[in-house]
């Protein structure tokens, strides 16, 4: 990589010697002071491949806070210097954001950082980049943190990660009589996001790998059959056996009020259905499932609107 | 028993088994009780606030 001369491989070598030595602050600041001097020269390789190394190396020596200081640094200089959101680019952060342990104040910081950096991967999608969203689901379930790892997984395009944590996450902390409701309520929300491929994955590993659910489909919780036929529904765009069986599995629907305006909301992502009238508590899908059984199938009309605003109803 | 029936047609005939017993099924069902922690934590936080 950049090849500025022996001077700066003079400076990191001095650098990384000041951080053996202990003088952790002295370094810290010298890595601040360079980073900025190359920043302020449009030396942008040379500035991120600096403060990556100074990251590293404070971190790897367990000084968090600085290590953390640089981690926001090199995310700054990746959106100064309209860095790709690539893999390689999303290791570098990720990898350091990894090492920071959960307690360290600092590493919420880094964290929405580097999401707001992953934004540019993809305008569309509003929430980040789903491989980063990946690695910090998977760094929060190996800690246990079973609520943001969720969170991370809705986001990212691992279902085959997402049902094995909600498995372990059901086991550990639902209760029994919502071995179902846990899955159900992943598969509407990625649903509700447009990823139908997440949602038929997660559903299908957390099936087949939850102790308690041992034969199926078909299964013998209705909810569950629910959610293997409504994902063939939607496959298959019938929007008659879609609303069949949203009526037939009502009293399962309703065991969470919410399913219902999830419901609705795959109804017009994924159907075409307008949305409801009135307030949305439970009624709309009432309209809905009426309006399709007196309209016949129209197919899909485009009637939704593409931005869709499911993700704000997620965050 | 004929009016209900009708929805027998508009799904692929081998679901219609599976369906009709899990309608007997959610007849018997208990209702749903309090929802765990947990189970709670992954529903949006604007709902979160009206629900508890």
């Amino acid at each position: 990589m950049a090849t500025s001369g022996r001077g700066t491989s003079r400076v990191l070598l001095k650098l990384r010697q000041n951080v053996e030595e202990g003088n952790y602050y002295e370094a810290h600041q010298m890595y601040r002071t360079l980073y900025h001097r190359y920043m302020a020269q449009k030396k942008h390789a040379e500035a991120i491949e600096l403060i990556y190394s100074g990251a590293s190396l404070l971190l790897s020596h367990n000084q968090y806070t600085s290590g953390a200081d640089l981690c926001l640094l090199l995310v700054e200089a990746f959106n100064i210097s309209d860095t790709p959101v690539v893999t390689e680019n999303i290791d570098k952060v990720a990898g350091l954001v990894c090492t920071i342990p959960s307690d360290v104040p600092e590493r919420g910081k880094c964290i929405s950082s580097a999401l707001q950096w992953s934004k540019t991967s993809n305008k569309a999608i509003k929430t980040g980049d789903p491989e980063l969203h990946q690695r910090l689901a998977v760094k929060l379930w190996q800690e246990k943190n079973y609520f943001e790892a969720r969170y991370h997984f809705l986001h990212s395009c691992d279902g085959e990660g997402c049902a094995s944590m909600l498995v372990e996450y059901h086991v550990a902390n639902g209760y029994p009589s919502e071995v179902d409701m846990f899955v159900a309520q992943a598969v509407f929300q990625y649903l509700c996001l447009k990823n139908k491929a997440c949602a038929t994955l997660t559903f299908h590993m957390y099936t087949e790998k939850h102790p308690a659910i041992s034969s199926g489909p078909p299964f013998i919780l209705p909810l569950l059959n629910f959610l293997w036929f409504m994902l063939m529904a939607i496959e298959g765009g019938k929007l008659t056996t879609f609303t069949v069986l949203c009526e037939q599995y009502q009293p399962s629907l309703k065991r969470d009020p919410i399913y219902l305006e999830y419901l609705d909301r795959i109804g017009q992502l994924f159907f075409g259905l307008p949305p409801p009238i009135g307030p949305p508590m439970g009624g709309g899908i009432l309209d809905n499932l009426l309006r399709g059984f007196l309209g016949g199938e129209p197919g899909n009309d485009d009637e939704t609107d593409s931005s869709g605003p499911a993700e704000e109803e997620l965050d | 028993a004929m009016e209900t029936a009708g929805w027998e047609a508009t799904v692929p005939a081998e679901w219609v088994p599976v369906i009709n017993q899990d309608i007997s099924r959610q007849r018997r069902q208990a209702p749903q009780g309090g929802l765990s922690d947990a189970y709670l934590a992954g529903m949006p936080p604007k709902r979160m606030k009206l629900t508890q």
